[in-house]
């Protein structure tokens, strides 16, 4: 296994604390979402979004911003093992959102 | 290749018993960021492989190791904490067998490494049209087949997963992205397939919500 790789699985386990340590606002859970959902392109974003609404079952995520659990649990449903890829950058741009606010 | 594009090193198993396609490989590889390990009978081939299979796996997190990443960020033992997905266990990005592997039938050699881990990716190198259809019917998709003659960048492609990430692109997705993941063969082939499928459900939804 490259360096590389190794890095990948690192980042690929255990990023998040529990499933009520949704520490930031829903904005910003918003927000970091649309930027991650914009590497999927025009086309999936838009279906993917409502897919995930209704995932999480929630009207809209303007009204209320997922937790991380429902998130991982909706991108799980939807692209099976492949859902970190999504998860990863969903939880780099929170990051950097949360780098910015602060 | 643009030069702002991560690039990882591959590598390779390959089970060939010809020297003059030996060093073919090695010298289209050296260049090529494959680290290659050679094989030149079926016993070599699936002792190496067991051997890369067993440091992939010490190299794997351990549940020692989640707890201590636990234990790094104050979690107690019984706090949540989200694996999103089983580390992927890969000795090589890609195993390549020869139509014939000194001793035995290529087929063989595939079907033990597949029985190993139903994930690896296995590329033959076939040299006639009979072979190429007796792998399609005896492995359907779940190996790639390269017939003789053929264009060293067509392998270097194929090893590559081009077609996979053409595919992606076309559907707009942010190739880029999913480069720097460094995701395997199989797992390119999934994200793919998930796309697709989101795709087409929601192509039947707007027909059906328009009819």
């Amino acid at each position: 296994m490259t360096d590389a790789k190794k890095k990948t699985t690192d980042k690929v386990t255990g990023m998040v604390a529990s499933s009520s340590d949704n520490r930031f606002p829903p904005d910003v859970v918003r927000q970091a979402l649309d930027k991650a959902l914009d590497n999927l392109g025009p086309r999936l974003k838009p279906v993917l979004w409502d897919l995930l609404e209704k995932e999480c079952r929630t009207t809209s995520f303007r009204e209320r911003a997922p937790t991380l659990l429902q998130l991982e649990v909706a991108l799980k449903n939807v692209f099976g093992d492949t859902s970190y890829i999504i998860l990863d950058w969903f939880l780099e741009e929170l990051e950097k959102c949360r780098k910015d606010e602060s | 290749m643009s030069t702002n594009l991560i690039t990882f090193l591959r590598k390779l198993l390959i089970a060939e018993n010809n020297k003059n396609d030996i060093t073919f490989y090695q010298s289209l590889f050296s260049s090529r960021n494959f680290r290659v390990l050679i094989a030149t009978d079926s016993k070599e081939s699936l002792r190496k492989y067991r051997a890369e299979m067993e440091n992939a796996v010490a190299a794997t997190i351990s549940k020692k190791q989640i707890r201590e990443k636990k234990e790094k960020k104050g979690l107690k033992s019984k706090d949540h904490f989200f694996v999103f997905s089983s580390p992927v266990v890969m000795p090589f990005d890609a195993v390549m067998l020869n139509h014939r592997v000194s001793d035995t039938d290529g087929i063989h050699v595939a079907k033990e490494i597949l029985s190993i881990n139903p994930h690896q990716r296995i590329v033959f190198v076939s040299e006639s049209t009979k072979y190429t259809t007796e792998l399609q019917n005896e492995f359907k998709e779940k190996v790639d087949v390269i017939q003789k003659p053929f264009y060293p960048e067509a392998l270097i492609e194929l090893l590559e997963s081009a077609e996979l990430y053409r595919a992606l692109k076309d559907l707009g997705v942010n190739v880029q992205k999913i480069r720097e993941a460094n995701l395997y063969h199989f797992q390119l082939f999934d994200l793919l397939a998930a796309c697709r499928e989101i795709l087409r459900e929601n192509d039947g939804r707007e027909k059906k919500d328009n009819g």
